[in-house]
């Protein structure tokens, strides 16, 4: 259709001011964009200057965009259908895992990114991530990982172990 | 618009920066949703933020569905894994517990009582426990709310007349546990309710046969002079002392109390009303002693009372049937709040009697209530030439209007039978037609079982048909006949307790049975018995919800068993969980169970310590512990 042809490219400004011209099927992999265009282009608009993203600057956005590229041809997933079909597994791809070898601070950006642009699939791929250095470890050990500060006292600690003592006998 | 709106992102790639911390709730919860339970169990320590986070309760949520919920939801035939999405449905109506996506797992109304909702966390910490036979164990002597020289009181009572077999089954007590109440009533001292939480005594009540009905003030006083009452009841041993022995016990849940039931040796019956608000007990009406023998089974469901004697007569009772006039003033009455006096009931109205000349006990009585029905079902045990069988009358009642006053009819009755019970191929049906002579006079015609035949009169204080007259007269001999009948008796259950669909028959082979019911307008089937393994003593008694959790125990020992009967493939139905008293987790709850636990444990077990009695609800486990010295306590097994 002529109409969808209007937006094959869209480009997108990071808060650091920076442009960054994407394909349409790889902006739509935002939901946050998807909707946006999709009400344009119900108004009958057919060009666009540059969109916005206050939250995002531009690594990050650029790095979000490597993903959503590299994902242009997925199948679109259906949100709401999502959180219920949400699987534990913490799998990931090969391409996807290599993809999120970066630093915890771009982790992250990536994550909050992903979530500010609805980016599903990133967003999952970015919280199992974080799940996986969770997981096996000890509280000693999480704290450690993310400098999360323990803010209880050795007496607390010890409380709140014993109040779950009873689900380690599985 | 090209306002920046960042907010000052962390730039340095300084090391120590919390990055996950700074995450909102949502997201944390998002990341968390991803762990299994030992790590999510592992970051509540991490810190308060985390702590909070791991009590999410749609966390627990997912946790609760993914063990207990979807293992389940994946025996059904088209349900395939992880589409989740497209069954809600599905989980709903196979899963009787879980109402709603949102809603926790039967709120009781015990909890809501208690102003307490039950998170999925400690859903899913009792559904493990149960799962794992994991409780902690207290002792509550049933003396307990009495001083220590009444104990003694009942001790020589009981070492007095111990060897007499009319005083050993006098001085029995009998319990009840709903909705985190317990209900305990014997002769001695009467009928007690117990709040199992705080495992104290919250009412109770003698049980009295006052000169005039509805003047129990008496009663109430003496209560609180109770030793007195007991020294007279040891001293004396005619017959009346035995008379307002309880027999059974029913308790009927309603919105702000309890409605129990009370089935006495004479024949009689109480019905008492206890307050959850007020904790008080009251006693609502007394039926008068009746020749037919002791009440040994009774089922309450307000107004319906449905009674079953030792010979087999059932009777079906209905409060308030067609009236509507004011309770009468009492003479006792007017010390009394108004409430009591509202809360007396006139004599019900007598919908049937039924009797069986072969049917035996154990009986089991139930009454449910339907959209449209009320179904009072007896389920009995019958001898067959060779054996024995289990048979279901259901009752099925409506009101139906006559001249402008509803009034509860009779509409149908239905019956089945188990197939019997023994080696044998031959189908009894002929051989047994000639040994029941009770006609079966319902609408629809009864095959194969005998049925308890059934009679009908206007009020129970009115004469009796003639055909009826003649089967009371024979009811009184029936059921030596039926004890003595054959050797097939002794394979006989023990014991039967029904919650429909389930219907559970204790064995004496250390085994029980287990037959499912399926009931409708016009049908009614006992499903062929599945065995359930797993007792290696002799099982005292046992009790099933109509959820399908059953709690069997052993008469000695300390095995006691849960079993999870619903919704599995009949293959894997027999699967159960002895109880594992947590040492932990008494340790945990008081001193005094600390001493229990152990001592359960210890070397120097009692093994003449009987358990006879078993019942439980959502969250815990109670079993009547008779010991030597005839001293009686309730085991309180706490899941929660």
């Amino acid at each position: 259709m002529p109409e969808e042809k209007a937006f094959d490219k869209i480009p997108l400004q990071s808060n650091d001011g920076s442009i960054i011209t994407v394909d349409y099927e790889v902006a739509i992999r935002s939901a946050l964009l998807s909707t946006m265009l999709d009400d344009l282009k119900s108004m009958g608009v057919s060009e666009i200057g540059p969109v916005p993203l206050p939250n995002v600057n531009e690594a990050v956005l650029r790095k979000v965009l490597e993903y959503c590229e590299y994902h242009r041809n997925d199948p679109l997933t259906n949100n709401e259908d999502e959180t219920e079909n949400r699987k534990k597994t913490t799998d990931i791809s090969e391409w996807d895992q290599k993809y999120m070898q970066v630093d915890q601070e771009m982790l992250f950006e990536i994550i909050l990114a992903a979530n500010y642009m609805d980016i599903k699939a990133l967003l999952d791929v970015g919280c199992k991530t974080v799940a996986n250095m969770i997981k096996g470890k000890s509280p000693e050990e999480i704290r450690k990982t993310f400098n999360i500060t323990n803010d209880f006292t050795p007496e607390e600690e010890e409380q709140i172990r014993r109040e779950n003592e009873w689900a380690e006998d599985r | 618009m090209r306002a920046l709106l960042h907010p000052g992102s962390p730039v340095s790639s300084v090391l120590y920066v919390d990055y996950l911390s700074s995450l909102s709730d949502e997201l944390l919860i998002r990341i968390l949703a991803y762990l299994s339970l030992p790590s999510f169990l592992s970051l509540a320590p991490v810190s308060r933020r985390f702590h909070r986070l791991s009590d999410d309760s749609q966390l627990w949520k997912a946790i609760y569905y993914d063990r207990f919920v979807l293992p389940r939801a994946m025996r059904i035939p088209g349900f395939r894994g992880g589409t989740l999405t497209s069954t809600p449905r599905t989980k709903d109506s196979v899963l009787p517990d879980t109402t709603g996506k949102d809603e926790l797992p039967s709120p009781t109304t015990a909890n809501l009582r208690r102003n307490r909702v039950l998170s999925w966390k400690q859903q899913y910490k009792l559904r493990h426990n149960w799962a794992r036979g994991k409780c902690a164990v207290e002792e509550l002597r049933l003396g307990g709310a009495w001083d220590s020289k009444d104990r003694l009181d009942l001790l020589n009572y009981c070492s007095q007349d111990g060897d007499d077999d009319n005083g050993s089954q006098s001085h029995r007590m009998i319990v009840k546990v709903v909705e985190g109440i317990a209900v305990t009533a014997d002769r001695t001292r009467g009928l007690r309710v117990w709040e199992l939480k705080s495992r104290s005594l919250v009412a109770g009540e003698l049980l009295c046969r006052e000169p005039k009905p509805g003047h129990d003030t008496t009663g109430m006083e003496e209560t609180h002079k109770a030793p007195q009452i007991n020294e007279t009841t040891a001293t004396s041993n005619d017959y009346k002392d035995f008379s307002l022995t309880p027999t059974s016990l029913a308790v009927d849940v309603t919105a702000n109390g309890l409605g129990i039931a009370v089935g006495l040796f004479d024949g009689g019956f109480d019905i008492w009303q206890f307050d959850f608000l007020h904790k008080t007990l009251t006693k609502r009406f007394a039926h008068p002693a009746s020749s037919n023998g002791s009440l040994t089974g009774i089922s309450y469901s307000h107004p319906y009372v449905l009674t079953a004697t030792d010979s087999v007569l059932v009777s079906l009772y209905v409060f308030g049937a067609g009236r509507k006039s004011a309770p009468r003033a009492e003479p006792g009455a007017s010390s009394r709040p108004s409430s009591r006096l509202t809360s007396l009931l006139h004599p019900p109205h007598l919908l049937t009697s039924l009797r069986s000349h072969t049917s035996r006990p154990p009986l089991a009585l139930s009454i449910r209530k339907l959209a449209t029905v009320i179904v009072a079902s007896i389920a009995y045990t019958f001898p067959t030439r060779q054996g024995w069988s289990i048979g279901i009358q259901d009752l099925h009642v409506k009101m139906t209007s006559t001249g402008g006053s509803a009034s509860p009819t009779i509409i149908s009755t239905q019956l089945a039978y188990s197939p019997f019970e023994t080696s044998s191929k031959k189908r009894n049906g002929n051989a047994n037609s000639g040994s029941y002579t009770s006609s079966f006079r319902g609408p629809r015609e009864a095959q194969g079982p005998p049925a308890l035949g059934s009679l009908r009169s206007r009020m129970y204080t009115q004469e009796l048909p003639p055909e009826a007259s003649f089967s009371r007269e024979s009811s009184n001999t029936m059921p030596n006949h039926c004890h003595t009948e054959d050797d097939g008796e002794i394979n006989g259950p023990t014991s039967l307790c029904y919650s429909h669909p389930y219907l559970l028959a204790t064995m004496p082979d250390n085994t029980l049975i287990l037959h499912l019911c399926t009931s409708n307008a016009s049908s009614l089937v006992i499903s062929p018995g599945i065995r359930l393994w797993g007792h290696t003593s002799g099982i005292s008694d046992a009790d099933i919800t109509a959820r399908g959790k059953a709690v069997s125990v052993s008469i000695r020992g300390e095995e006691m068993r849960v079993w999870e009967l619903e919704g599995s493939p009949a293959a894997e139905r027999g699967l159960s969980v002895a109880i594992r008293p947590n040492a932990i987790e008494s340790r945990s709850v008081r001193s005094s169970s600390r001493e229990e636990g152990s001592r359960n444990r210890g070397p120097d077990y009692d093994w003449d310590e009987r358990r006879n009695w078993v019942g439980f609800d959502d969250e815990m486990v109670i079993v009547l512990k008779e010991s030597r010295g005839g001293q009686e306590s309730l085991m309180v097994y706490d899941f929660t």
